[in-house]
């Protein structure tokens, strides 16, 4: 017990030294015409591992208690039993690889608006108010695919009262959102998102603070053929 | 010969009273907690102008005023109107409704100490005989008495369940109904307060301090009408500022994302798309309003009384602390002593602390208080070459005696082979008997259970059942008790990190390996055992099952879990030491009987005359933290800077002696600083901003 303890105390205090984390999260939604679709979200801290790792092995964080192992794995299940629940999503997936620190979910939906269903549930089950959650619509009429997220006062706030070192971990965070298509890209809204070359795909990179910063950075609006 | 006995007597005693009346400290004895601060002190090391530009020696001045609330605007400390020559206290007393936070100021200005506490021309004063009240903003109180030498600042924290006692809600004209809702009282005659519970009692104690000369006043008694009207006036001035919030609350409007482009990358375009209106959060219960109101003027009534209650007490009867059992009063060069008395903290705190085990929200106002004499100190010290936070704790007669039969073990000698005092950046050891230590814990459980008044029977069932399942002789042999955890090193650890490489044409991902470094520490540990036997067996088991891998007589832990760990651990039994380490050259290396170095003269000292100890060096992890790719290399120069002026840390606990056992932390100050004082505050800031 005594030896736990002591381990914990050197490792916070190495941890409060070096906690810079890097991690990147990655949000992907593969679009059918129809409106129906895939989107996976994929949480990967890899390039951080080693923090992470020895993180784990600690009961908390600058004063944040921290998951073990078997809750993160508890949480994800939580999370795909949620998503089943849901009328019209299908084909839930989580994957929790605890080499690489890399977590996903990912999930079938016959209407865009039931990702928004989804986040919905999610935040409210985890009691994160919902207006911290992005908006998707699609209208198959337009073939226009829209994505908004409006940055809530509260949230930034939020952020803002957070400690110094706790800051540090969104620091070099990265946010990566890929669409893809059946039908080719026409226009879109958001100058910073780039469209592949077969045109049928839109990639959008930004660093998290952007969007704590101005959530409207990661809006886009997409016109298809 | 009697003659001479009593005059021998009577030169003791009188310096010792004399003693006593100067340290007499104006809290009482059940306080929760009491804090002095040692103004003269502080400033003997420093001056206002100087803390005014400290970040954390502002703070910790203003934290006196009541002024952290307070952001209007800059502090002067020189224009506090506090008289510096003279000692500060704050302390805290909790009944089962309301929690008192009272400050015990000097003053030396008292024109300038109004205005830095906010009171103009604007705030709503009430004369009484002594003195005069100040309603504060953010519902604090401030008395100031006729003689202006010193103020009382009141804030007060009012428990959720200070009207769950239906009796006390309806005297105080609250109506409620269990739940969330809250039942507008309309009908209820507003009742008197609550008497202030007046001490009768004599107490024979020391006299107050100078600093604090509490008036030995007349009770004012409370006119129970003028009560009555005080309350009414307070309803309906809270009443009148409610609605005015509410009014303020319905026409809220959020404000425009204020994104600086000048910082940060904006996707202009994305201002294109359509906004999703957003609708504000707001309360729109006006009887939940009504309700805050009305607990808060109630709470004014309250917090008057106190002080009241609190001026009348008397010049004598107030400095009650030094009546706890074995007091020590702070010494000379504390620039704050804090008092922790285990009288103010009940079954109460703990379950708004923990939730307390289940227990029932309701039935656990009814849990008796704890009655024993532990207190606890911790004085923050400033000497020439060290700062000193120098801890102590009064126990029981049975804690005291289980310490001392648990801590009854001198550390390992042969343990000086494995630690190195030039080359090792910390070390934390500890010498206990394991086997008292097993024996004394239920007797430990019972006693403290029993001072909590808590689960007697049941603690005292399984403590028993606790010592029929353990057999204490043959653990305590295993594990013999005594330890040492040492940092080694910091080296740098390669690892791979999966990346997202993305196809140009279809923006499909593939995962690519990249390399990445980063600086972590080595750990050695080690422990004392008399049956290498069952661990050597243990350990086997592990090899039967695939957990450990042997080689070379060293076993090595197999990555079996799934999960990625940074460090990698072998293990070996020499000598009767069981020794763990992350590094596989120094586990050999004990193995082939080299020794690691050796133990410094006033390390070896530590060693022996504590039960708990350790050390740090922070100066072995300059250049030791690489610059990753995000890190501005200005930061870096920081935090090398910042780890080069720290000097040696160093703790220690003894074994307990006369009921109190005592704990210190030392820092060792660089040898070119000559005031330990504002070396402290200087680092806490640039920590602050590493």
């Amino acid at each position: 017990m005594k030896i736990k303890n002591i381990l914990t105390s050197i490792l916070l205090l190495i941890s409060l030294v070096t906690l810079s984390s890097c991690f990147e999260t990655v949000e992907e939604i593969n679009l059918n015409n129809d409106g129906s679709g895939r989107m996976t979200l994929t949480f990967n801290g890899s390039q951080s591992k080693a923090k992470l790792a020895s993180v784990m092995k600690l009961s908390s964080v600058n004063g944040h208690r921290v998951p073990t192992v078997a809750e993160i794995k508890h949480e994800l299940a939580q999370t795909a039993a949620k998503l089943r629940a849901i009328p019209g999503i299908s084909n839930v997936k989580t994957n929790a690889d605890f080499q690489n620190y890399i977590l996903s979910v990912s999930f079938d939906f016959k209407e865009v608006s039931q990702i928004n269903a989804a986040f919905g549930k999610m935040l409210t089950a985890y009691k994160i108010p919902t207006y911290n959650a992005a908006t998707y619509t699609y209208n198959k009429n337009t073939k226009t695919f829209i994505k908004t997220y409006q940055l809530n006062p509260a949230t930034k706030k939020q952020y803002n009262e957070l400690k110094q070192e706790d800051k540090e971990v969104f620091k070099s965070a990265q946010y990566t959102s890929v669409y893809r298509f059946q039908s080719l890209v026409k226009s879109m809204a958001n100058t910073k998102a780039s469209v592949s070359a077969s045109k049928k795909a839109v990639m959008h990179k930004t660093p998290i603070l952007n969007i704590i910063n101005s959530g409207a950075s990661v809006n886009n609006s997409i016109q298809l053929q | 010969m009697k003659k001479l006995y009593y005059t021998l007597l009577c030169g003791i005693l009188i310096p010792v009273a004399a003693r006593a009346q100067k340290t007499g400290i104006p809290a009482p004895k059940d306080a929760k907690f009491v804090l002095e601060y040692n103004l003269p002190f502080v400033f003997s090391q420093t001056t206002a102008e100087r803390l005014n530009l400290s970040e954390i020696g502002s703070k910790m001045y203003e934290d006196l005023f009541l002024k952290n609330k307070n952001y209007e605007s800059d502090f002067d400390i020189s224009k506090s109107g506090i008289d510096h020559s003279r000692k500060a206290y704050m302390h805290m007393v909790n009944t089962d409704s309301i929690e008192y936070t009272v400050r015990l100021l000097p003053v030396q200005n008292i024109e300038l100490f109004r205005a830095a506490i906010g009171i103009d021309t604007k705030t709503k004063q009430t004369k009484v005989d002594k003195g005069i009240f100040y309603d504060l903003k953010f519902k604090d109180l401030a008395f100031i008495p006729n003689t202006g030498d010193y103020a009382v600042l009141v804030a007060s924290s009012g428990t959720y369940n200070a009207f769950d006692d239906s009796a006390r809600a309806e005297r105080w004209g609250i109506e409620y109904s269990k739940g969330y809702g809250w039942e507008e009282a309309t009908t209820v005659e507003v009742a008197p307060p609550e008497d202030w519970e007046a001490t009768t009692e004599t107490y024979a104690v020391e006299a107050a301090p100078e600093d604090f000369p509490v008036p030995a006043v007349e009770a004012v008694e409370v006119p129970k009408e003028a009560a009555r009207s005080a309350a009414e006036q307070a309803y309906a001035a809270a009443e009148e500022a409610a609605a005015d919030a509410a009014a303020v609350a319905d026409t809220i409007v959020v404000g425009d994302d204020t994104y600086d482009e000048d910082d940060y990358l904006v996707d202009s375009a994305a201002t294109a798309v359509e906004a999703v209106p957003y609708t504000p959060y707001t309360y729109d219960d006006e009887q939940y309003e009504s309700y805050q109101s009305k607990k808060d003027s109630i709470f004014m009534i309250w917090k008057k009384d106190f002080v009241t209650g609190f001026i009348n007490e008397g010049r004598d009867s107030y400095s009650r602390l030094q009546e706890l059992k074995d007091f020590e009063a702070p010494g000379q060069n504390s620039a704050a002593t804090f008092y922790m008395n285990n009288l103010g903290f009940n079954a109460r705190d703990l379950y708004g602390m923990y939730g307390l085990f289940g227990i029932s929200r309701y039935a656990y106002r009814e849990l008796p208080m704890p009655l024993n004499e532990n207190w606890s100190m911790i004085q923050l010290n400033f000497e020439a070459n060290a700062i000193r936070l120098n801890a102590t704790s009064r126990l029981t007669d049975q804690m005291a005696k289980s310490s001392n039969r648990i801590y009854k073990r001198k550390f390992n000698k042969k343990f000086n082979k494995y630690i190195n005092s030039q080359t090792d950046i910390g070390v934390i050891g500890m010498a206990m008997n394991t086997r008292n230590y097993l024996e004394e814990t239920p007797v430990m459980v019972k006693d403290v259970m029993k001072n909590f008044g808590l689960w007697t029977n049941e603690a005292s069932l399984l403590a028993d059942i606790f010592t029929i399942v353990v057999d204490e002789k043959a653990t305590g042999k295993v594990i013999w008790g005594d330890g040492a955890f040492v940092m080694t090193n910091v080296k740098e650890k390669e690892y791979q990190s999966i990346r997202y490489k993305w196809d140009e044409d279809t923006y499909e991902s593939t995962e690519e390996e990249q390399t990445e470094k980063e600086m972590l520490p080595n750990f050695l540990m080690m422990f004392s055992t008399k049956d290498e036997g069952i661990i050597r067996k243990l350990l086997d088991y592990g090899l039967h099952k695939e957990a450990y891998e042997m080689k070379d007589g060293i076993y090595f832990a197999k990555k079996v879990s799934g999960r990625y760990d940074p460090f990698e651990y072998f293990c070996i039994i020499k000598d009767g030491i069981v020794f763990i380490g992350t590094e596989r050259q120094e586990i050999e290396n004990i193995r082939d009987g080299k020794h690691r170095g050796s133990v410094s003269a006033s390390d070896k000292k530590l060693m022996r005359k504590n039960s708990v100890f350790g050390w740090f060096h922070p100066k072995k992890l300059v250049g030791k933290f690489g610059q990753s790719e995000e890190d501005d290399n200005l930061k870096m120069v920081k935090v090398n800077n910042m780890l080069n002026s720290l000097g040696v840390m160093q703790f220690n606990s003894g074994k307990v002696k006369n009921n109190k056992v005592r704990a210190d932390f030392n820092l060792i100050t660089p040898n070119n600083r000559a005031n330990s004082f504002e070396y402290l505050m200087y680092l806490i800031d640039d920590l602050k901003h590493l």
